[in-house]
């Protein structure tokens, strides 16, 4: 870069209005906040709250446990302990803690003002929150879920667990992994769009890298137990047998369900804590990461890979070998990428010639490397059929998946608290404390977890709240318990290290004390960077000389906000050149209101109170739709200047804008979802064929051609809308309301068609019926989208150019019809196939 | 109570023991391994070679040599593995039935007819293959004798087999491996190998209906158990056909009493009628608290005679 | 976006490797439900030999291409989605079918 874009000193003032712009709100009003440094904090802030919970439910069980026939613990007790720490431990603190880290450190990270939709942060951030505190709170009247973490039915169904623990789990969590979702497509979102101008993927930070692969295993593995709950509480409250055996159903459906999310789960936990060790191991040894295009190239075929082994936590339900085979193969095939990265680490440490410092952060990072090691290996000792048939629900296992979680994600995250310190606060954390915090964390991790190994093997079974004297089992327990409290010193400690020394600070963060290479290491504020860089290489605090300075002085991109609003630059996606200026919302009660009121709503009706629950369901829908009749602003007719003889359009629409890639992802959601929808229909029928109707007691032909007939014509009507709204939006409601007329049509058709098979009946009824309901809800939300347009039409919001909500609403109407054709299809075509 | 052996590194079975080795090739392999990546993650920090801080280690150490291990191992689990079902027919059929919190321990004969029943405790010839039929009344449960096997699943409407078999003679536990609720952990059994001619001689002592000693303190206990237990219980050859709990002909002759948690034996029979919610917290069978003590006694003594 | 789209065939090795784990799984699953194990091996075989090939070629085809990082990623993906397809059908050979 030889020419910056704004050579030129920047006129005064313009430092003040943008901070001005981005100032976080005051008092009260502070809860509003959604700039991505505040939101970022309270979600690590939050995590690591409910680490702290789950944490001592764990040290209770350790003191259960520590002698044998121990009754400090009943088994009611103890077995709603150990599910509530599981469940926490991964869905309340591992993946919220990395996706918080993801939105506190991306946007500096990638050169962006904040992230592409900051509302949703916010909305994700306070279901989150406020659903988890309530749900923890449960185990205080002694409503915690007591089923484990993995929820197996028939011991979760209405007839063994009739109280409504079962049910937090199945609403409580449920929610919040629609709060991660919100998350998640806002990663992906910014990592593809919003990165600083000439960011090629192939220079992205492998943190990037690694949140962009952990939102879109995200978006393809959480939809997975969306549904298995879904159908858990549609079998409990309504009787859809699709786990009883008597009537076709099949427990093990739950299972292949949960674990084909639970399986890419650990590595959505995972990949992010190693993203950060690629970016802290240079750093340390102020050299490159080795083998930039391994390590990224490791993390994408993770991602894939992981879709590959849920059965390996079924190899002793009785699956046919053969079967099993395959996935002990892509159990070990996985194991190649994550050997890829530790020796990347080990060669980017040797970089350091033997002078790397011996840092807090650098003490965590060889901490994760000698016990993910460990793990790894004994996850590959897991991987080995017959030896799991005696490891698997032992001990051993329990070993097995702390040396990956602890070893893989919590050392790494304590090694980025460290690390990113001194970036969102006034003062760094202490190094003297952090000693301690390590020594104690890494001595007592080893000490509690390493003997499980043995108590594993020496038959103790895991989930159990008391165990038998004189089988060897005494002393390794005993010393797990001690080791235990030695973690919760460190923790302890650490507590105390950032309540002494976190002061929340964007401009007057402590800095680069690092001396690291990566963006986010700028000089910043609440917008992020003053001037957004060109970026030329992947460390270019590094490579490219004087970049601080001049960006702090605003000669490169967009040093003030020309819009004067907030804003940042949206770029293509593989060369990240500018395409467009987004103009971004500012703080707002509306996503507050919706994200606390669909947390009661969820909360309220896992303990059966419908109709407050309806309210509050009704108020947090409107919350949105207020939220939303805010997006999309009028467009700005004159190109805006960034400098550098660049100007962007400060509008868009289509499919290069911001709004459409988000609803893509949304989409491919609801596609995940409902491909695990036919999943479960194809398995309930090899388990079950008998439940399955022969052709002739099938609704005749004319149903199926019919929906397909009237949903070709709703497609047809909104293309029409299309045409016209280039015309003028007021002639787009009669197209619309004809569309929504054939969309509700069809539906009404695949119901009555569908009568004579009662979803309580048999598991094909069920599913059948299943199918059913979700093409009902996608038309529930096409309804409410075409609405929602229809109203922007009638207050002027909406025309030819300022289109984004009636796109919006189109594309989600397309693929509605998209998926009810295909869920026609299966339904009226699939046991016709069978003949 | 403490009899018997429930480890995995203890094996005392065909299976046990093939997996045992592989457990020894792991954990040798995975040491050796785990050694040399720290050998070289310490030259990395201390004083490392030139080759070290270079994309070559990251292809030798992260790509060929898992690929070299792993396809070795790959091959190796599939060799060495034990339990390619559907190998000799057996003639000794046990079905394994689940409970929350017990075992239901049914012997077939050779019909696959029920021929009798027991609870909690399973015993077989030493050195014959013995399948094992496994199926579930209510919850998943996994059914885990780390002496003799791996652990294999108790799954509504699936019909899970398990051979095993017993090198020589000895008491094996076993406990339930799938949680399966409330007092999960005190779900145990036992697995009794013995030489072809004692079981023989147990066997056709099963067989045979309930025999009591005939005076005037068994009838006494008889009455007892009819009055308070007959609900639930079967006892063979009386008018005892519950069906709730364990049936309890040759009652006796088992090790242990509450699904393998306690020693069995008149004090702990006592303890257990009266006041069992103590001993396995949320187990099914209600506490008998109208009995006296002298009843109780009667009733746990009468028990212990059902040899 | 259509261009973005485009470029999504980076992700081809892994996505053949995918199609071919659930092909082989799925066709299993099913032959084995209607008692049918016969096929399974030749299947398992045909699929296997289809999917190998596919991710061959695309290596090869970047291989020969100047190393760009996306050339480097499609073939890097597609190299490992080779190896992940071999391994999980080599079982086969010496596993039976539905036991």
């Amino acid at each position: 870069m030889t020419t910056l874009p704004n050579p030129a000193p920047r006129p005064e003032g313009e430092i003040d209005e943008l901070r001005r712009l981005w100032r976080t709100p005051r008092g009260l009003r502070f809860i509003t906040v959604i700039n991505n440094n505040y939101i970022g904090i309270l979600y690590v802030g939050a995590a690591f709250l409910f680490f702290v919970l789950a944490g001592i439910l764990a040290l209770l069980m350790r003191v259960q446990l520590a002698v044998p026939e121990n009754d400090f613990l009943g088994p009611d007790r103890y077995n709603q302990f150990f599910t509530m720490h599981g469940t926490i431990m991964m869905f309340l603190f591992a993946v919220p803690a990395v996706e918080a880290m993801g939105i506190l450190l991306l946007p500096n990270m990638l050169g962006a003002r904040d992230l592409p939709f900051p509302r949703l942060s916010a909305y994700a951030f306070w279901a989150y929150f406020v659903g988890g505190l309530v749900f923890f709170l449960s185990i205080f009247k002694g409503w915690a879920p007591d089923g484990g973490w993995f929820m197996n039915p028939p011991l979760t169904n209405e007839t063994y667990s009739p109280g409504y623990n079962a049910d937090f789990w199945l609403l409580g969590i449920g929610f919040i992994e629609i709060s991660a979702i919100a998350g998640a497509v806002e990663i992906v979102v910014g990592v593809l769009r919003t990165r600083a101008p000439g960011m090629t993927l192939g220079r992205m930070p492998i943190f990037a890298w690694a949140m962009l692969v952990f939102a879109v295993m995200i978006i393809f593995a959480f939809p997975a137990v969306i549904l298995a709950t879904a159908l858990l509480e549609l079998e409990r409250a309504f009787g859809w047998p699709f786990f009883l055996a008597e009537l076709g159903g099949d427990p093990l459906l739950w299972q292949h369900l949960f674990w084909f999310f639970g399986h890419p789960e650990v590595y959505i936990i995972f990949l992010p804590a190693a993203g950060m060790v690629s970016m802290i191991v240079p750093t340390l040894v102020q050299a490159p990461l080795v083998a930039y295009r391994y390590v990224a190239l490791a993390l994408a075929a993770t991602a894939f890979l992981s879709f590959g082994l849920w059965v390996h936590h079924m190899f002793a339900t009785g699956i046919p070998r053969l079967s099993l085979s395959f996935f002990q193969a892509a159990s070990m095939a996985v194991a190649i990428p994550a050997g890829v990265q530790v020796f990347a680490w080990i060669a980017t440490l040797a970089q350091g010639r033997g002078r790397m410092k011996m840092t807090t952060p650098a003490l965590f990072v060889l901490g994760f490397l000698f016990t993910f090691v460990l793990g790894g290996l004994t996850g590959v000792m897991v991987a080995v059929i017959p030896f799991d048939w005696q490891a698997h629900d032992s001990y051993f296992i329990v070993a097995h998946l702390h040396y990956v979680l602890i070893g893989g994600m919590v050392f790494p995250l304590f090694a980025g608290f460290y690390y990113w310190m001194p970036y969102t606060s006034r003062h760094r954390l202490s190094e003297r404390l952090g000693r301690w915090v390590f020594g104690l964390m890494f001595v007592g991790f080893n000490v509690a977890f390493f003997p499980m190994h043995l108590t594993g093997l020496a038959g103790m079974p895991r989930r159990v709240y008391t165990y038998a004297e004189g089988y060897g089992w005494e002393t390794p327990n005993f010393v797990s318990t001690v080791g235990a409290f030695l973690i919760a010193a460190g923790v302890l400690v650490f507590i105390v290290d950032v309540a002494r020394k976190f002061r929340m600070a964007s401009e007057d963060n402590a800095g680069n004390v690092w001396n690291a290479g990566t963006l986010e290491w700028l000089p910043n504020g609440n917008y992020s960077n003053r001037s957004i860089p060109v970026v030329t290489s992947r460390e270019p605090l590094w490579d490219q000389p004087n970049l601080a300075a001049d960006v702090e002085a605003g000669h490169y991109y967009l040093p003030g906000a020309p819009t004067g609003g907030r804003e940042t630059i949206v770029t293509s996606a593989l060369d990240a050149k500018p395409e467009f200026l987004l103009r971004m919302p500012i703080p707002g009660w509306a996503p507050l209101v919706a994200a606390w009121f669909t947390a009661a709503f969820f909360l309220l009706l896992t303990v059966k109170l419908v109709v407050p629950a309806a309210v509050c369901g009704v108020i947090a829908i409107a919350g949105m739709l207020h939220w939303a009749w805010e997006l999309d602003p009028a467009p700005l007719a004159a190109p805006v200047d960034i400098g550098g003889g660049i100007r962007l359009p400060a509008y868009i629409s289509g499919p290069r804008s911001q709004s459409w890639w988000g609803v893509v992802v949304l989409l491919l959601v609801s596609a995940a979802l409902y491909g695990c929808a036919l999943f479960s229909y194809l398995y309930l029928w090899t388990v079950a064929p008998w439940t399955w109707p022969r052709p002739a007691q099938l609704p005749g032909l004319a149903y199926p051609f019919a929906e397909a007939l009237l949903l070709g014509a709703s497609s047809l009507a909104v293309g029409l809308a299309n045409r016209r709204l280039s015309a003028g939006p007021r002639r787009i409601g009669a197209p619309l309301f004809t569309g929504l007329l054939f969309l509700i049509a069809a539906l009404a058709v695949e119901i009555w068609a569908q009568r004579d098979f009662a979803p309580t009946a048999s598991a094909y009824g069920a599913v059948v019926w299943l199918l059913a309901s979700l093409a009902g809800f996608q038309a529930l939300v096409v309804v409410t989208l075409a609405l929602f347009t229809l109203a922007r039409a009638a207050r002027g919001k909406l025309d030819r150019v300022r289109r984004v909500t009636f796109d919006n609403a189109r594309l989600f109407w397309h693929y509605t019809v998209g998926q009810s054709l295909v869920g026609v299809a299966v339904a009226h075509g699939f046991p016709r196939m069978l003949g | 109570m403490s009899v018997g052996l429930q480890s995995a590194l203890a094996p005392r079975g065909p299976e046990a023991a093939a997996i045992a080795e592989i457990t020894w090739v792991l954990v040798a392999g995975g040491a050796l391994i785990f050694a040399i990546v720290l050998v070289i993650a310490a030259l990395a920090l201390l004083r490392p070679p030139a080759w070290l801080a270079s994309t070559r280690l990251v292809v030798a150490g992260g790509i060929v040599f898992p690929v070299v291990v792993l396809s070795a191992l790959l091959a190796y689990a599939l060799v060495a593995a034990p339990r390619q079902a559907g190998a000799t027919p057996t003639d000794i059929v046990v079905e394994v039935v689940g409970h929350q919190w017990w075992w239901e321990v049914n012997y077939l004969d050779g019909d696959g007819a029920p021929d009798f029943a027991t609870a909690n405790e399973i015993r077989i010839p030493v050195g014959r293959e013995v399948e094992l039929r496994l199926r579930s009344a209510d919850v998943l449960h996994s059914f885990w004798v780390p002496a003799l096997a791996g652990k294999l699943d108790l799954i509504p409407g699936k019909d899970n087999r398990l051979r095993v078999a017993a090198d020589q003679a000895g008491t094996f536990r076993g406990q339930c491996a799938e949680y399966c609720g409330g007092p999960h952990a005190q779900m145990a059994l036992f697995v009794v190998a013995e030489d072809p001619a004692r079981f023989d001689a147990w066997r056709a002592a099963q067989r045979e209906p309930q025999q009591g000693i005939d005076d005037a303190q068994a009838a006494e206990g008889k009455e007892l158990f009819l009055a308070h237990c007959a609900s639930c219980h079967t006892l063979r050859g009386t008018a005892a056909e519950g069906e709730l709990g364990p049936d309890l002909t040759h009652f006796a002759s088992r090790l242990s009493l509450g699904a393998g948690i306690r020693a069995n034996h008149v004090g702990t029979v006592a303890g257990w009628i009266a006041g069992n919610q103590r001993m396995k917290p949320g187990n099914l069978m209600p506490e008998i608290r109208d009995l006296d003590g002298d009843e109780l006694r009667t009733l746990s003594a009468w028990l212990g005679t059902l040899k | 976006m259509n261009a973005d789209l485009a470029r999504l065939r980076m992700l081809a090795g892994v996505a053949i490797w995918a199609l071919h784990f659930a092909a082989i799984y799925g066709f299993t699953a099913v032959a084995c439900a209607r008692r049918l194990p016969g096929p399974v091996p030749l299947a398992v075989a045909l699929a296997t030999l289809v999917a190998a090939a596919a991710c061959a070629l695309i290596v090869i085809a970047e291989l020969r291409k100047p190393q760009g990082f996306e050339s480097w990623m499609t073939g890097g993906l597609a190299a490992l989605a080779l190896l992940a397809i071999v391994w999980e059908a080599v079982p086969v050979v010496v596993v039976t079918p539905c036991q």
